[in-house]
């Protein structure tokens, strides 16, 4: 830095200085970063945090009181357990449901040798680019009483009553594979074309078949991308609100739906905060798991 | 006995040839290099013995038994690949046990057997170690052991060592044959890399465009390539076009144009004014000081030229000479204790008869 010292320009010279400044520099490159993360997240993350140690009052009103009573409700009254517990088995069942609807095409297009790989891999993101509102009507027109699955169904006298396919927790999963798909697809593609198919080879002049050479190799080394596409697909799934509210009948109730009601509609904050703030802490907990069995470090090297 | 047989094996890609006609039978503890420019279908020929492809035409037999309908996993060979392929997720041990599991072979003989196999491919104790934590040889001596441990009928090597540096591959070279000879296993190796078919090999199958062009041992397709594509494509050699003068008894000789007549031993189908090209070996040329060598001036095989390129590379020395009808010829030169010779220095190039091959240049055959 020294050329720099004693050069006529006054302007060049402040921002010399200025430049030379590490922690300004250091500022510079974090600073809209780190405004964001304080006002879009930390900030109305301390606010719900707020209200959910505070009581509902008379028409809505909020009574800033410090008490545990929302947690305590929450954790004692049955039926938040249940659809605590609803949300994670639906996401589990959307999770592996996804994953083996995933994997087909994943594996599919890794492997082709069209050079259309591109547009393949274009193909599964179209769905993305209609409204989930649209995709999800889509379903009930699919498998409502009058939908095209039983009408057909009764005209060839397979069945001779409308199957129950709406409103009940398949319809719910379907809705949801079909809307996580692509984020099963893109990680799995990226392992599997990385996946170095002499292996597989090799596994097969060793004595292994096709189905043993998969189960041993191009299974065992398509984990990391399983693994990322499953957290994504989870954490996505256990949060979903609008297929399950579409889709999903009485009994299958997600904790979104729960807190959503209890904003807009009883318009109790502090009690919809608790149970936010318990959502939040069931997803930390899980990554947390996640990260001690499986390694996000590893997945994030992808 | 035959360990491998292929029949007029051919091998498409649609409209492509890859494999044109091929046949061989290869005896038990035989090795055989296919040798071959990239591209040759040399590789290919391997992964149909292998099981990966299946030929378009002809059939392929392994100890008598015809095994086209055979899938890989039922064939019994063990082949080493060329960027080794262990798996990554398997420690070493689990890697060499692997094929076994698949021989339902009990328990306490999987460990024996990976444990000499270890000791066989000098590396025991890192039966604990992933792949990723072992060197490019170790890693390739592990990919031999885990090929031979389970006793196959056949080694298959695709490009073993082209991905190991120059010294490490000669040293791995040594161990391969000496492995392969204690265990007298049938091998077929294939590689584009000439001195390793020449130092390895009981045969030298040498492709080119799908088709083989010439078998034989390292000594013959040496010595006595049978075209013009051998020639050239195995050793370091020099070529002149010339026309035959007269052909007298084993000898023939061949004018040079510019007044130049050389020497070549070889009679065949040739006759007076014929098209030829000779190649002459680039070792086997002695290179002399013009200066000193007044007695050779005037007599046979003696060129005369100037040096216009020296390459200086410890053991040996690259001189390329212009002679005087200004053809290009390439000498290697053993330094032994001589001073090298200069760029631009004249010299005078003595040449055997017996060096000198001749090809006629219609049928590229050699004569």
């Amino acid at each position: 830095m020294a050329p720099s010292r004693g050069t006529p320009h006054a302007m060049g010279g402040v921002i010399e200085r200025i430049s030379s400044n590490p922690r300004f520099v250091l500022g510079l490159q974090l600073g809209p970063l780190l405004f964001w993360i304080v006002f879009f997240l930390f900030i109305p993350l301390l606010l719900i945090v707020f209200y959910s140690f505070c009581l509902r009052g008379l028409g809505g009103t909020i009574e800033y009181t410090f008490s545990l009573k929302n947690y305590i409700h929450f954790f004692t009254t049955p039926i938040y357990r249940k659809i605590l517990v609803k949300s994670i088995v639906i996401a589990i069942e959307v999770t592996l449901g996804t994953l083996l609807v995933a994997y087909i095409p994943a594996y599919f297009i890794a492997t082709t040798k069209t050079k259309n790989r591109l547009l393949l891999l274009i193909l599964m993101i179209v769905p993305f680019w209609t409204s989930l509102l649209i995709r999800n009507y889509s379903w009930i027109l699919i498998l409502g009483r009058e939908g095209i699955i039983n009408v057909y169904l009764m005209k060839w006298g397979i069945i001779s009553q409308p199957l129950e396919l709406l409103y009940t927790e398949f319809a719910v999963v379907l809705g949801l594979v079909h809307w996580v798909l692509p984020f099963m697809v893109f990680p799995l593609f990226s392992t599997i074309d990385n996946i170095d198919f002499n292996l597989v080879d090799a596994a097969k002049n060793l004595g292994a078949n096709d189905l043993q050479a998969f189960w041993r190799v191009t299974l065992p080394l398509s984990m990391p991308g399983i693994a990322a596409g499953c957290l994504l697909v989870f954490i996505l799934t256990v949060g979903s609100f609008v297929t399950p509210s579409l889709l999903g009948g009485p009994e299958d109730l997600m904790i979104t739906m729960v807190i959503t009601q209890r904003f807009l509609t009883l318009f109790d904050w502090p009690f919809g905060s608790a149970a936010s703030i318990i959502y939040l802490m069931l997803m930390i907990l899980f990554i947390l798991v996640y990260d001690r069995f499986i390694g996000l470090k590893r997945i994030l090297k992808m | 006995m035959i360990d491998l047989e292929l029949k007029n094996v051919t091998k498409r890609f649609g409209a492509f040839t890859a494999v044109k006609d091929f046949s061989i039978a290869v005896e038990a503890g035989e090795f055989v290099s296919f040798l071959g420019p990239s591209g040759c279908g040399k590789t290919t020929t391997l992964r149909m013995i292998a099981g990966f492809l299946e030929p378009t035409e002809g059939e392929i037999f392994i100890q008598g038994q015809k095994v086209n309908d055979l899938p890989p996993y039922h064939r019994d060979s063990g082949m080493v690949f060329q960027n080794y392929a262990l798996f990554p997720h398997m420690t070493v041990f689990d890697n060499i046990a692997f094929g076994l599991r698949y021989r339902k072979v009990p328990k306490n003989e999987i460990k024996d057997r990976v444990m000499q196999m270890l000791q066989l491919v000098q590396l025991p104790g890192l039966e604990g170690r992933r792949p990723a934590q072992l060197s490019g040889g170790q890693q390739q001596r592990i990919a031999l052991a885990r090929a031979l441990v389970i006793k196959p009928k056949l080694l298959l090597f695709d490009e073993p060592l082209s991905n190991l540096d120059a010294k490490l591959r000669e040293q791995l070279r040594v161990e391969l044959r000496q492995i392969q000879q204690e265990v007298g296993i049938t091998s077929i190796f294939v590689t584009h890399d000439q001195e390793e078919a020449l130092s390895l090999s009981d045969r030298i199958v040498v492709m080119n465009a799908g088709e083989m062009i010439q078998s034989g041992t390292p000594y013959e397709i040496y010595e006595k390539p049978q075209s013009l594509f051998v020639g050239e494509f195995i050793g370091q050699s020099s070529f002149i076009d010339g026309r035959v003068a007269a052909v007298q008894g084993t000898e023939t000789l061949v004018e040079l144009g510019n007044g130049l007549t050389m020497g070549v031993s070889g009679v065949g189908a040739i006759a007076k004014g014929d098209k030829v090209k000779i190649l002459i070996r680039a070792e086997r040329i002695s290179v002399m000081q013009d200066s000193a060598q007044k007695h050779l001036e005037g007599r046979l095989n003696v060129l005369k030229g100037v040096i216009t390129d020296v390459s200086y590379l410890g053991s040996n020395i690259y001189y390329y000479v212009r002679i005087e009808n200004n053809a290009q010829f390439l000498v290697i030169d053993q330094m032994g204790e001589k001073s090298p010779l200069k760029k631009n220095d004249a010299v005078c190039l003595e040449i055997g008869f017996k060096s000198c091959l001749c090809f006629t240049s219609k049928t590229k055959g050699r004569v």
